[in-house]
C-alpha cells in the first residue's frame, strides 16, 4: 500500500495488499485508449483555425511572410493546404464520405457542401477543389466569425514596407476603400458557398494600423471589385 | 528548420511553433494524442466531453506555448493543460444531479457476475470500472488514473497536477479504497469460480474507443 507522505492530507485509509494487487490486476484489462479518427479530425481542424502565436518575439521576422512574397505559391500557404489535406484525409477516413466534395473550374463555379460536424463545430470546413490543373487542392472556408482571425494572421505575416505582389490579387483591390495603402496579404477561399479573395491592407502612415478587405472572385477585370466584408485592425 | 517535424523532439517543435512554423503544433499533437486522450476517456468517461476537453486543451496550449518555461517536459505541460480542462469539466459534470452511481455500479457488477459463468461481458465489466471510477472525486479520479491506469511515474503525476508526490499518492490510496467495495464483486479472488474457471479476469475486446 502506498504509504501517504503529505502532513497536510488526512488520514489515508489502509487497503490490503492482495486486494490491491487485484484491483490492479482489473485495471489492466482495460484496452488501451486511442483516439478515435474523429476527434483527431476534430481538433487538428480547430487547431489550424487559430491564429499563431502572438507575443512571441520573431528568431524569423520572415518566416510568416513569405506568402506575401510568394503569392499562393508561399511557404505558409503550402503549409496550410497540407494542414487541410491532412484534415480532410482524416475526416474521410473517420467520417466516411460526410465531406461534401466541391468541384471548381478555375476560380469559378460551385456547388453544395455537407457540413462535417467536426470541422463545423471547430469552426472551419476544408472544401475541396479541382481547378484547371487536375489536382485536388483545398480552400479556406471563411465565416463570420473566423475572417478576422485570418486578416490577422495575414497581417502577423507582414514585413513591414513590402506589398503583397501576387498576380491574383489584380483588379481586386475594393472600390475607393484602398486608396493609398499597400497591399500585405491575400488569401483565397470560400464565403458564403462563392470564391472570395481576403485582402489585407497596411497604412503606410500608421503602420500598425490594418484595413481587412472580402472581395468575390473573379476580380473584374476593370478593377474596383465590390467589398462584401470589411474590418479594421490594429496589431 | 528542414528537418522533417516527425523528426524533431518535442522542444524543437515547441519551439518552432512559437518562432511560426504551423506545421509544429500538429506534429506534437499528433505525437502525443493518443496518450492524452486515454487521459481524458479515463477521466471523464463520456467520449464528448472528452473530445470537447482534448480539443479546448489543445487550442489552449497552441495559444500559451510562449509562456511555456521548459521546467517540465512538452509531454508533461500538454499533460497538465487537458488535465485542467478534464478537472474543470469533470468538477461541473459531478456538480450535476445524476443517477445514484453506486446503485448502478452494484446493479452493473451484479449482472456481470450473474453473467460470469458463461463469459464475463468485457463491455459490462469496462462499463462498471467507468462507473466505479465516476464516483470518485475528480481530484482523485485523475490521480488514480495518471498513476494506476496510465502507468505514469508518482513524481511526473506530481508535476503534471502540481501538487507534491505524497499528495499524488494519498489520493491514489484514497481512490482505490473508496474502489474497492464496488469492485468487489469483480475482483479475481471474489470471483474466481465465476470466470470460466480461469481465475482472472479475461482481457476486453477492443472495442468503442479502443482503436490501438
Amino acid at each position: 500500500v502506498t504509504a501517504p507522505d503529505d502532513p497536510t492530507a488526512p488520514e489515508t485509509p489502509e487497503v490490503d495488499p492482495a486486494a490491491l494487487a487485484e484491483l490492479h490486476a482489473l485495471f489492466a484489462t482495460l484496452p488501451p485508449e486511442s483516439m478515435p479518427d474523429d476527434v483527431t479530425a476534430r481538433v487538428t481542424a480547430a487547431l489550424a483555425d487559430v491564429p499563431p502565436p502572438r507575443d512571441e518575439p520573431r528568431t524569423e521576422p520572415a518566416a510568416l511572410g513569405d506568402s506575401i512574397h510568394d503569392s499562393y505559391g508561399g511557404h505558409r500557404r503550402q503549409r496550410r493546404t497540407r494542414q487541410i489535406l491532412a484534415i480532410a484525409a482524416a475526416l474521410l477516413i473517420g467520417v466516411g464520405g460526410s465531406i461534401g466534395l466541391i468541384k471548381l473550374a478555375g476560380s469559378t463555379s460551385s456547388s453544395g457542401t455537407a457540413s462535417s460536424g467536426a470541422a463545423a463545430r471547430a469552426g472551419t470546413q476544408p472544401l475541396s477543389a479541382t481547378p484547371d490543373s487536375g489536382h485536388a487542392v483545398l480552400v479556406v472556408n471563411f465565416t463570420a466569425t473566423n475572417l478576422l482571425a485570418h486578416a490577422e494572421t495575414l497581417a502577423s505575416s507582414a514585413t513591414s514596407g513590402t506589398g503583397y505582389n501576387g498576380t491574383a490579387a489584380a483588379g481586386c483591390a475594393p472600390t475607393g476603400s484602398a486608396t493609398g495603402l499597400t497591399l500585405v496579404g491575400a488569401e483565397q477561399g470560400r464565403y458564403e458557398n462563392r470564391s472570395v479573395l481576403l485582402l489585407v491592407y497596411q497604412d503606410p502612415q500608421t503602420p500598425h494600423h490594418f484595413e481587412a478587405f472580402l472581395v468575390p472572385l473573379p476580380c473584374a477585370a476593370s478593377g474596383g471589385a465590390a467589398t462584401l466584408w470589411q474590418e479594421s485592425f490594429t496589431r | 528548420v528542414g528537418e522533417p517535424p516527425e523528426d524533431r523532439d518535442d522542444a524543437d517543435l515547441l519551439a518552432a511553433h512559437v518562432a511560426g512554423d504551423r506545421d509544429a503544433f500538429g506534429e506534437l499533437f499528433r505525437r502525443h494524442r493518443h496518450r492524452l486522450w486515454s487521459v481524458a476517456i479515463r477521466v471523464l468517461g463520456d467520449r464528448e466531453e472528452a473530445a470537447d476537453a482534448v480539443q479546448d486543451a489543445m487550442v489552449s496550449a497552441y495559444r500559451a506555448a510562449a509562456s511555456f518555461r521548459g521546467d517540465a517536459a512538452v509531454s508533461t505541460w500538454l499533460h497538465r493543460v487537458v488535465v485542467n480542462a478534464c478537472l474543470d469539466r469533470a468538477r461541473k459534470l459531478s456538480a450535476r444531479p445524476v443517477v445514484p452511481l453506486t446503485a448502478d455500479v452494484a446493479a452493473a457488477a451484479d449482472r456481470a457476475d450473474r453473467h460470469a459463468a458463461d463469459q464475463l461481458a468485457a463491455r459490462e465489466l469496462r462499463s462498471v470500472l467507468r462507473s466505479a471510477l465516476a464516483t470518485l472525486q475528480p481530484d482523485q479520479r485523475i490521480a488514480l488514473v495518471l498513476v494506476d491506469l496510465e502507468g505514469y511515474p508518482v513524481d511526473e503525476v506530481a508535476q503534471i497536477l502540481g501538487i507534491p508526490p505524497g499528495t499524488v499518492k494519498s489520493r491514489c490510496a484514497r481512490a482505490r479504497a473508496r474502489l474497492m467495495p464496488l469492485l468487489a464483486d469483480l475482483r479475481p479472488s471474489r470471483a474466481s469460480g465465476n470466470l470460466g474457471g480461469s481465475g482472472h479476469v479475461q482481457p476486453l475486446a477492443a472495442e468503442g474507443g479502443g482503436e490501438r
